[in-house]
């Protein structure tokens, strides 16, 4: 960096100026937002927002007393008002997560209320759901007025659905971060295995072949992403390319079932991503001093021996960086698993989409989007640390034999 | 040494084939005069860029996203490039912390940042509106425009800068006639990075855009899930081949301002 401009205190509040917008953009339009998310993952207003009546009349009652009268005609006041506002139906989707079969007898509890305005409180509720006669409903309602809650965490990891009425069973969500994980490693994995000796093969290309070497490399680095995703789609479908070239060759005895399948999204994800782990590659390879390994053959060493003790180490930050980024990109791939893989291929980011898109639970999809940033975070330190350790075995061989 | 080096060779040979052979594939098949998305080709014809040039549906959407695309990218380079000013006069371990913070909107993936717009922007009443679309594609592409365009600042001394003020020139005179002058390229390439990026968008789009906001990416995701045709290849291909060409000009420009004197 050029500091000759920086001495100067007016420069500083320069620079704060031309930084003024794009700081107010980020803060406005990335933080904010993220915020939201995660505000929304643990900070669930909507039971308390469909039910302040109903909450206001139980503040004082413990479940060792009687349900007080005047909570079923608050709680009648509350189910009118919010069936009108159609906010009902998802704080009783809520509440069903604690007490199965709520979620019917709030809807049906309603629709009674509704059509009928001057039925008699006591007796609609008795007639809706035996549930409004037991004091745990009032209970639950009570404590899902609470508005933090890690109970959408709990969802992700619970072994087993709580019902047909439970939505997307909890072990999906489960299984879906192990999925998620699995597929960005191991594309991590072979995105390392393929690029490396591209990456090798640039940093001692001759002159003359470098440039177009590189292009060739970079160009489908600035490809469309979801052009690239499509064009996979196209070639592997049954009867295409893939399927084609691999009959033709003798490699499959018959038709080839990669699209909608698991190793069409290895090998989409793949080929999208491994651009992004030959920089950082290369950038590391060019830096190393040429003659160190030149030394390491004059000292005896054989060829492939100077490699993996002298070259291969030093380039493992790159590698490090590389396959970092990769998988990060590669955790939140959302185009490529969406169009190529099969419904047991999806990722988490495609449920985010899903259930906020189709279904409507944003206070699931904000928890599975906290999550998968935390998933990234623990998987990104755990491959800097396995390279390193890499590393460091590759040296103490190197001293000790 | 050279027992290495050949396997080396053979492996990146492989490797390459496999990053491109995909791309070269499938570019032909868009001009296929058959009814089905299949080798060996019947025979060339226009027929199916024919087809979507005359289509409503990708016409509309063309329109949109380049509506889009090209006010965002005015936007995201206006915000990148002062933020690139900005970086440099900054105290060199405050513009660390800075970068980092500015950097957010690529750093954390488009479905989580889609959902956040999408509580945000229905906050704000901006959800399906063409202002909510253009400010959130603005943002997710200024980092690309802060990251070229500091690259260049980089490389230029910035010694103009104490030149102009010792002249008696105001910020504004300097960015305007020193600043922006010097770097054009850089915007300029920003400008691109900034028009693909936006074009190529679908992810947040999904979550914050209307049901008369369609975009070329939007429909295009839509039909590969659905039907396949060879409109949709045509689709595919021509996303390709903009996304290649505007991607060889960028590095036009960069050797470009590589090759130009350091003086303005």
């Amino acid at each position: 960096m050029n500091g000759n401009g920086s001495p100067f205190s007016a420069n500083r509040l320069a620079a704060a100026g031309f930084l003024f917008p794009a700081i107010v953009a980020v803060l406005l339009m990335a933080a904010l937002p993220l915020a939201m998310v995660a505000s929304k993952a643990f900070y669930d207003t909507q039971v308390r927002d469909a039910f302040p009546a109903t909450l206001e009349a139980l503040s004082g009652w413990d479940q060792g007393a009687p349900v007080p009268d005047k909570a079923r005609s608050a709680l009648a006041d509350d189910l009118r008002t919010a069936y009108e506002a159609q906010t009902l139906a998802g704080a009783a989707s809520k509440l069903n997560e604690r007490t199965n079969g709520l979620r019917s007898a709030i809807m049906a509890t309603a629709r009674h209320l509704a059509r009928d305005s001057e039925a008699d409180i006591a007796a609609t509720l008795e007639r809706s759901s035996p549930l409004w006669a037991a004091r745990e409903t009032w209970a639950t309602i009570k404590a899902a007025g609470r508005p933090f809650s890690l109970s959408n965490l709990g969802r992700v990891f619970a072994p087993s659905p709580s019902g047909r009425e439970a939505g997307p069973a909890g072990g999906v969500y489960g299984d879906m971060l192990a999925r998620t994980l699995t597929i960005s490693f191991g594309v991590t994995l072979l995105t390392v295995l393929i690029g490396y000796p591209l990456a090798y093969a640039l940093t001692f290309a001759p002159p003359g072949l470098k440039r177009p070497l590189f292009l060739l490399s970079f160009i489908p680095l600035w490809m469309s992403l979801l052009g690239r995703a499509a064009a996979w789609v196209i070639l592997l479908q049954k009867g295409g390319v893939v399927d084609m070239a691999a009959q033709a060759l003798g490699l499959a005895s018959g038709p080839l079932e990669l699209l909608y399948s698991r190793a069409g999204v290895y090998i989409a994800m793949t080929h999208v991503l491994l651009p992004c782990f030959v920089y950082p590659c290369y950038s590391a390879m060019a830096n190393i001093p040429r003659n160190q390994v030149t030394a390491a053959l004059s000292l005896g060493a054989s060829g492939w021996r100077s490699f993996w003790i002298v070259f291969v180490p030093q380039t493992l930050g790159g590698v490090a960086a590389g396959a970092t980024l990769v998988f990060v990109l590669a955790m939140g791939f959302y185009l490529t698993p969406a169009l190529v893989g099969g419904p047991a291929d999806q990722m988490l980011s495609y449920m985010v989409s899903e259930i906020t898109l189709r279904i409507g639970d944003t206070a699931m999809a904000s928890t599975l989007a906290a999550l998968l940033i935390a998933a990234m975070i623990v998987g990104a330190l755990t491959i800097h640390m396995t390279v390193y350790a890499l590393r460091r075995l590759l040296l103490l061989r190197a001293w000790t034999s | 040494m050279r027992q290495v080096n050949a396997v080396m060779a053979l492996l990146s040979a492989g490797a390459l084939f496999f990053l491109l052979a995909p791309i070269v594939t499938i570019l032909p098949i868009a001009l296929s005069s058959g009814e089905y998305i299949s080798y060996p080709l019947p025979g060339l014809s226009l027929r199916w860029l024919k087809q979507i040039a005359l289509n409503a549906g990708w016409r509309e959407a063309l329109g949109n996203s380049i509506f889009i695309a090209l006010t965002s990218a005015c936007l995201a380079t206006l915000l990148g490039t002062l933020a690139a000013v900005g970086l440099v006069q900054a105290a060199p371990r405050r513009a660390r912390s800075l970068r980092s913070l500015l950097m957010l909107p690529v750093a954390i993936p488009s479905v989580v940042l889609g959902l956040g717009l999408y509580f945000l922007l229905a906050r704000a009443g901006l959800l399906s509106t063409y202002t909510g679309l253009i400010l959130a594609h603005a943002v997710i592409s200024f980092p690309l425009v802060m990251v070229v365009v500091g690259a260049s600042l980089a490389t230029t001394d910035l010694v103009v800068i104490r030149a102009a003020q010792s002249l008696g020139a105001g910020w504004r005179m300097i960015f305007l006639d020193v600043l922006v002058p010097m770097l054009y390229p850089a915007i300029l390439a920003g400008f691109i990075l900034a028009f693909l990026n936006s074009f190529d968008e679908v992810i947040v789009t999904m979550f914050i855009a209307g049901p008369e906001q369609n975009t070329v990416p939007r429909v295009l995701f839509a039909n590969l899930r659905d039907r396949l045709d060879p409109s949709v290849v045509a689709v595919t291909v021509l996303m390709l081949l903009l996304s290649a060409g505007l991607g060889l000009l960028l590095q036009l420009l960069a050797r470009w301002t590589q090759r130009r004197p350091a003086e303005p």
